[in-house]
């Protein structure tokens, strides 16, 4: 159990020409009040963004990114300032921070927008966006835009929360007298473009229609019929607003994946969040890697959960969903200054650092019971190094590389990574990679237990778990922490659950069956933990002169086969199958009754990759007979 | 041709008299001594604000997303339908505080499909009045339960509370001394309509807004049976999305927001209609004395004041101090009926003090986020 966590912040990124060395660490480097800077990668790659348009909204100031995708803002209105952010072939990105009397960092990851779909308003439509999740769709009903222009190009761009919250536009909070978290779902940006590009939306008092599916992991917990919170993101006011009860139904566009239905009345980003009921007030702690003190000013972010900043001491409190895990993400930055080859902080006119931070948390021990408290901003003095043990990270700097990994986890066995780093091209994929030697990768599972993984020789970019001895049990759910350049800083990560072995139920190899009545069954040993979820492929096939299939995806353990040849289906026909199963645990998603996809669930500032798990159950050959 | 007017003192003099006099009028009428109560559906609290403090003094938890509230005839109680945990909850308006829960469907022994929920039994939970107890906040998944009761209204003694239940297509009926359910109304789906959205009674019957399923283009019913013996009298379509009934018992009709079409429909007890178009998304009404109503707009963030004499609609905005104001839900009058309390809700929830004579925003008081229903209670 964790009573505490400390997230050392500590990726520093120069801007700005270096020179004018001299200068230390000592007093504390300049923040610079009413500036914001930041720094704009790509979700799927994880690549910094040169070129990304950032303006002030309701104000005059903007700037582009640079190469480095950073930027800075100064001489900005006191309060809180919402900044517009937008590329070619992204979907816009919003963020929002204060301006006062230091400077605030925002990490801001832009997702690539949907293919566009050409629409003439005058006609009743469905326009969707198919994912691994299912279909993302808008639903128009004729003459409901605001434009007389007919040729119309609708984007629709995809955002499972459970893979890429952080492309998520400002703070996903119920906010006002007491903040309240909201636990996101399932969300899409649509943005409906004229024939100048210029953006349309809904005429007053018009409504259409959305479907966004719910994500795989969470359609447990949100059946059909099931009512969620929605919301639309208004940029104006950098706010969710517009709360709607969506309803979960069937997918009016494939008939079988389950949707979040709702009306929208301004297109924006759109999703469903219920608010977090059961919440919990966790202690934090930053650092800086770069000073090696506790870090005063550091914006906390928790997802889900609520925004902090540490204190004089780098202490703070922050409210959080109980029961689930938790990302930490936290940043600084200090104006006029940058870091030496010695990795001091040096003054520097017009130059800036910014310090980030991440730490994935899946089990804590609350400071508090339920929300933090107002003014709980002192230390409590049980928590103040206890016995509980803490999690501490050391973080250095980012690299400017981009790290791809590809893990696969196996209970009772460990995890095997193979690291490769590059330059993404413009597609995401790197561009003549090379192994990734020196990398420290951190595996954890949600017990608060991890182990620190070892380089398999020198230069060779692969990882393991050798000689630790650390247990990978079936069903429990871990996490992969990635620093590539081996520097202290947490650049990314992603989690996965361990598959369990997994058994045929009742069905024996040589056995005889009717076609009609047949449920095939098997069991999963990760079945009993709480939480845990996999996908399972299980199909059954014969070759001979009179061919016949059947398969199921998704995350039930029985299914009763029909033929996958014969529309409407049916019992499959008589005669000699083989029976195959596999079950998926990390990006794996079934995208229908047949297939599934694999998608990156490895995310993070410079890192991107597919944590996974799998395991089959032996082949088994069987004769179904006539009904 | 004009000539210039000779400056008479007299009528400066009459200016000044008749400008004090206005002055005079205009000072404010005391207030009767009162809180304003916010149900907050986001924290699962109810906010006692105190509107001369300008601020939230105290908040009661309730149970999971409170949403409309009802006041005992004797004005000693508060009722606040629990929509997420299948409950009513009962503040003492002396002591501000949660007195007790009602249950307005029984805790379910199986699931829809028929397969037994075991930890029902383990836990005990039929011996709970509000499925909050184990849903809220604690281990129990998921935290998504029950009926979904929405609407709430009095029967004509006044012992009895009727809620409309949206995912269980019932009334409920309940007994208020006992705290009971006493009968459970299956509504008779009109085409899609089935979800019963809300309930109000004017004289003998009952009112019930039953809506398809949302997002929805198909019409909705408001269905009125008999208040005694809750049988079937009459029903009209109305918009797609019936989000609030309020009785005009002066004209004798029951008046409803179409959140959909952005309509506020009459219908009147002898079969007649009207109709009166706003600014989109009203949800939320309030009866102002004389011949106005002014409804909610969500979607607009704005007011519209309706004469219902005449026909007459006034939009009006929500701005103060340069900011506007989104997504108003309900509002409430102050007794001396000069302000109207305004749920400005959203993700950021605020209520603000909208001064009905001036027609605009005098005061923004913060509240929790998602906030829904607004009532004025007595200060004891």
């Amino acid at each position: 159990m964790r009573a505490r966590i400390w997230i050392a912040v500590g990726l520093g990124l120069l801007l700005a020409a270096c020179g004018n060395n001299g200068g230390g660490t000592n007093p504390p480097p300049p923040s610079g009040p009413n500036t914001i800077t930041g720094l704009v990668t790509d979700i799927g790659s994880g690549a910094r963004l040169a070129g990304v348009q950032v303006s002030v909204v309701g104000g005059s100031q903007n700037t582009t990114t640079d190469a480095k995708g950073e930027f800075i803002l100064s001489g900005l209105p006191q309060g809180r300032v919402n900044l517009a952010l937008s590329k070619a072939n992204y979907a816009p990105g919003y963020a929002s921070a204060d301006s006062g009397d230091s400077a605030q960092a925002v990490i801001v990851a832009l997702k690539k927008d949907g293919t566009p779909q050409s629409y003439n308003p005058t006609q009743a439509r469905t326009l969707s966006e198919r994912t691994e999740a299912g279909p993302y769709a808008v639903i128009f009903q004729p003459n409901s835009l605001d434009t007389s222009d007919t040729n119309l190009k609708v984007v629709i761009t995809p955002l499972d929360p459970t893979k890429e919250d952080a492309a998520l536009p400002g703070d996903l909070i119920a906010g006002g007298a007491t903040a309240t978290p909201l636990a996101a779902v399932t969300f899409a940006e649509f943005s409906i473009l004229d024939s100048s590009r210029k953006k349309v939306n809904l005429k007053s008092g018009s409504s259409a229609i959305v479907e966004l599916p719910i994500p795989p992991e969470l359609r447990g917990q949100y059946p059909l019929g099931a009512k969620i919170h929605c919301y639309a993101y208004n940029p104006q006011t950098g706010r969710w607003e517009d709360f709607v009860e969506g309803t979960v139904e069937t997918s009016s566009v494939d008939g079988t994946t389950p949707v979040l239905r709702a009306s929208i009345r301004h297109f924006s980003w759109y999703g469903g969040a219920p608010a977090v009921q059961d919440q919990t007030c966790v202690a934090v702690d930053v650092t800086s890697k770069l000073t090696g003190k506790p870090l005063e000013g550091a914006v906390i972010t928790a997802r889900p959960g609520l925004r902090s900043v540490s204190g004089k001491d780098g202490f703070a409190t922050i409210t959080v969903q109980k029961g689930v895990p938790v990302k930490f993400f936290a940043s600084k930055t200090y104006t006029d200054t940058y870091v030496d080859d010695k990795g001091n902080l040096v003054p520097k006119k017009g130059a800036k650092v910014i310090e980030i931070g991440r730490v994935e948390e899946s089990e804590l021990t609350p400071l508090v019971s339920g929300p933090c408290p107002a003014g709980s901003s002192q230390r409590v003095g049980a928590m103040k190094g206890d016995a509980n043990s803490p999690v501490r990270i050391e973080l250095g700097l980012a690299p400017d590389a981009t790290y791809k990994a590809v893990a696969i986890l196996t209970a009772g066995q460990g995890v095997s990574v193979i690291l490769e780093k590059g330059f993404p091209d413009e597609e995401g994929e790197l561009q003549d990679p090379e192994p990734a030697s020196g990398a420290k990768l951190k595996l954890s599972n949600d017990q608060g237990q991890s182990a620190d993984l070892s380089e398999l020789g020198a230069g060779s970019g692969f990882y393991s778990l050798q000689g630790t001895g650390f247990p990978i049990q079936a069903g429990r759910l871990y996490t992969l922490s990635i620093d590539g350049d081996g520097n202290g800083t947490i650049e990314g990560g992603g989690s996965t659950y361990a598959v369990g072995a997994v058994n045929w139920d009742g069905l024996l190899n040589g056995g005889s069956y009717s076609a009609n009545t047949l449920e095939v069954k098997w069991s999963d040993t990760g079945g009993g933990q709480a939480g845990y979820n996999a996908l399972y492929y299980c199909s059954l096939f014969k070759t001979d002169s009179n061919p016949d299939a059947a398969s199921y995806v998704g995350s039930q353990r029985s299914f009763q086969p029909r033929s996958s040849l014969a529309d409407p289906p049916v019992p499959l026909k008589p005669g000699s199958y083989t029976v195959t199963l596999i079950a998926f645990s990390g990006g794996f998603t079934g995208s229908n009754s047949s297939n599934f996809t694999v998608s990156d669930n490895i995310t993070g500032v410079g890192v991107q990759g597919q944590f996974m798990s799998f395991a089959s159950a032996d082949p088994l050959n069987i004769t179904l007979t006539s009904p | 041709m004009n000539r210039p007017r000779m400056k008479s003192p007299w009528k400066d003099l009459l200016v000044v008299l008749f400008g004090l006099a206005l002055a005079a009028c205009s000072q404010p009428v005391a207030a009767p001594p009162h809180w304003v109560l916010v149900s907050q559906a986001g924290s699962s609290t109810v906010a006692v604000v105190d509107p001369q403090a300008g601020k939230v003094v105290k908040r009661i938890s309730v149970g999971l997303l409170p949403h409309r509230f009802l006041m005992s005839p004797d004005r000693t109680s508060v009722y606040v339908v629990l929509v997420g945990s299948q409950a009513v909850a009962e503040l003492d308006l002396e002591t501000l505080s949660l007195r007790r829960t009602f249950l307005t469907a029984p805790v379910p022994s199986r699931r829809d499909d028929g397969s037994l929920i075991q930890a029902h039994t383990d836990e005990q939970a039929f011996t709970h009045t509000t499925c909050y107890d184990c849903h809220g906040g604690g281990a129990a998944k998921p935290a998504i339960v029950g009926t979904r009761p929405f609407g709430i209204t009095l029967s004509p003694d006044g012992q009895r509370l009727v809620v409309s239940q949206i995912r269980g297509g019932s009334l409920a009926v309940l007994d208020r001394a006992g705290g009971v359910l006493e009968r459970t109304l299956p509504l008779e789906p009109t085409g899609w309509a089935h979800e019963a959205a809300d309930v109000t009674r004017l004289g003998d019957s009952f009112y019930v807004a039953l809506r398809p399923t949302q997002p929805a283009t198909t019409p909705a019913v408001i269905r009125r049976l008999n208040a005694q013996t809750l049988e079937f009298q009459s029903e009209a379509p109305t918009g797609s999305d019936p989000a609030m009934l309020l009785p005009d018992p002066e004209r004798g009709r029951i008046l409803v927001t179409n959140f959909e079409t952005n309509t506020v429909s009459a219908f009147e007890t002898s079969g007649g209609t009207a109709t009166y178009t706003v600014t989109p998304g009203p949800l939320g009404m309030l009866k102002l004395p004389g011949d106005l109503l002014l409804s909610l707009n969500y979607y607009s963030n704005a007011l519209s004041l309706i004469n219902l004499k005449s026909g007459a609609v006034e939009s009006l905005a929500l701005e103060f101090g340069g900011r506007k104001y989104v997504n108003p839900t309900h509002a409430a009058l102050s007794p001396e009926g000069r302000y109207a309390y305004i749920v400005s809700s959203g993700t950021e929830g605020n209520l603000l003090v909208f001064d009905l004579g001036q027609k605009r925003v005098v005061r923004v008081i913060p509240v929790d986020g998602l906030s829904y229903d607004v009532l004025v209670v007595p200060k004891p």
